[in-house]
């Protein structure tokens, strides 16, 4: 997807200048590494608060006005809360999404470069998440904790923009960083995700924790089973709960009970309470599918799924139109 | 849907291009897959979108040409863009589709080698003013054109030679001249696009000998 081409670039520069790149063979270490100054400026870059230029002519594709004063553990809409001791009901919903195999960068840079490296991906995601109106509870690792929902937006709405989010992610993470991972002969980079709804009646907000060491956060079964899910994916797999499929307005049947994939009865529910009678299904999400349905996705030549984007800062070249068109040779023959 | 050919191509197609939907029309002798063409370019970035319909004969599928009818009136409705009035869609010069019907056709090729690279010169001509590659001229010019291109040859007399020799089936041996006068083997020189023509029904084969024959 083009529109990650201003992280892919950050990522392409710290692999370059990489120590492994200035090997010196009678040693076996590296006799030069990058200059100080090289490495804040490309960690300036992967750090930039703003969203990069060419996602940014993505997000005005998508019109959802972007908060960047959010701070970690305190969802706007419950900022009231910090430090308080009440605590309030409301629908969430919650999604959990992790890099996976990063560790195997390790065998191929140095610290510095898989910093960069890890900085520019969570930005991408980050900032994907912000454009669909998400809003970051919690940096884990390599991972990402976001609440997509809030006073101001319906359920239905919050769900889809957390499907949209994770799947526009999943597609980058699936397809252009593990292409470029694996020109660099590192594999298994991938990604998994779960995503689940907690109805208001079901979610409890709270501030946990004490003073400075406090977050205000969510008690809820079903932020809980988000992270469960998250475990249960398959690589490059999303995995939502009922609740989830329940709320998505959508032509097309993008669901499957998890157990369809691993054949495997026992993964049919995430949970139950059998004397409750509550059995609550988790369902492979087909992102992939779903995408290729969204009116900010045009679908190519081949069905790939290509971003649609405002081209003002990149005016648009007719010679790569001319491949395809070339092929075309129209006749007339109507009276 | 009793056709299984069209069943699974229509899933494979549905499953690619997830913005076109399905019509069966049970009483209707075409069935319609109808959506958006989205035109993306070689460099990954999206241009525009066309409203497009296919039509596909159920019966026949997969030896038939399916019809294209845009819909979202983007293009101008004269026949310089190859265009009907209602909208339908000149692709290609008859002759080569019908070959490709002979032989059948998939769907989803047929979209990304046929109507794809359409909409993309359509939308290439509107930026450039003229078609990236080149265009048959209309009506019974294209035709000659066609035959002049494929056989790489003017003289009319020869095309007429060549159509009656195909339409009486009386060709050559591999190793025989050529029935165009080249004393080379026909094998290697108009055995190809003989072949090719073989394919054709005879009904157009016959009208266009009488085209070629009125030239003279």
């Amino acid at each position: 997807m083009n529109i990650y081409k201003d992280y892919m670039d950050v990522i392409k520069e710290a692999v370059n200048s990489d120590s492994s790149n200035f090997i010196n063979e009678g040693l076996g270490r590296s006799a030069v590494h990058r200059s100080k100054e090289q490495f804040s400026n490309i960690y300036l870059r992967a750090s930039q608060k703003d969203i990069a230029p060419s996602l940014m002519n993505f997000s005005s594709k998508i019109g959802t006005a972007i908060n960047y004063e959010q701070q970690l553990g305190l969802h706007p809409d419950f900022g009231h809360l910090k430090n308080s001791n009440s605590t309030e009901e409301h629908y969430i919903a919650s999604a959990f999404i992790d890099i996976k195999g990063s560790t195997n960068l390790f065998k191929k840079f140095d610290k510095e470069t898989i910093f960069l490296i890890t900085n520019a991906i969570q930005r991408a995601g980050i900032h994907t998440a912000l454009i669909f109106g998400g809003y970051i509870h919690r940096l884990q690792g390599d991972g990402i904790f976001v609440y997509f929902g809030g006073k101001n937006i319906s359920k239905d709405k919050a769900v889809l923009q957390a499907l949209q989010a994770v799947s526009v992610y999943t597609h980058f993470v699936k397809n252009d960083l593990k292409e470029y991972f694996n020109s660099q002969g590192i594999e298994n980079i991938s990604i998994r995700s779960g995503i689940d709804l907690g109805y208001s009646n079901d979610v409890l907000w709270g501030n946990a924790g004490i003073g400075e060491i406090s977050e205000v956060t969510t008690c809820s079964l079903h932020t809980s089973l988000a992270s469960k899910m998250q475990s249960n994916a398959e690589t490059n797999g999303i995995v939502v709960g009922d609740y989830i499929k329940n709320e998505l307005n959508s032509e097309g049947d993008f669901f499957k009970p998890v157990c369809h994939r691993t054949e495997n009865e026992n993964d049919r529910y995430i949970y139950r309470i059998d004397d409750r009678n509550f059995r609550y299904t988790q369902y492979d999400f087909n992102w992939s599918q779903f995408l290729k349905k969204q009116p900010f996705i045009a679908t190519d030549q081949f069905g790939n799924s290509i971003p649609k984007t405002d081209n003002i800062l990149n005016p648009l070249s007719v010679a790569s139109l001319k491949p395809i068109a070339e092929v075309s040779k129209p006749y007339y023959t109507y009276d | 849907m009793i056709n299984n050919t069209l069943e699974r191509d229509i899933s494979q197609f549905l499953d690619t291009y997830s913005k076109f939907t399905y019509k069966e029309r049970s009483k209707m002798k075409s069935s319609i897959l109808k959506g958006e063409i989205d035109i993306c370019d070689v460099e990954g970035n999206y241009w525009d979108s066309f409203n497009i319909e296919i039509y596909i004969d159920k019966q026949k599928y997969p030896y038939c040409v399916p019809i294209i009818k845009e819909t979202s009136k983007k293009i101008k409705r004269i026949d310089e863009w190859h265009i009907s009035e209602n909208g339908f869609c000149c692709l290609e010069i008859d002759h080569e589709l019908e070959y490709m019907s002979k032989r059948g056709i998939n769907i989803v090729s047929f979209y990304q080698e046929k109507i794809y690279p359409f909409f993309t010169n359509t939308l290439y001509k509107k930026q450039n003013g003229n078609y990236a590659n080149n265009e048959y001229k209309h009506h019974f010019d294209g035709v000659i054109q066609f035959y002049s291109e494929k056989l790489k040859l003017v003289d009319v007399s020869l095309i007429i030679k060549i159509l009656n020799t195909v339409i009486s089936n009386n060709i050559p041996g591999r190793n025989e001249p050529c029935v165009c006068g080249n004393k080379t083997k026909i094998k290697k020189c108009h055995l190809t696009i003989i072949d090719f023509l073989k394919n054709l029904s005879k009904s157009r084969l016959q009208k266009d000998l009488k085209g070629f024959k009125e030239l003279l």
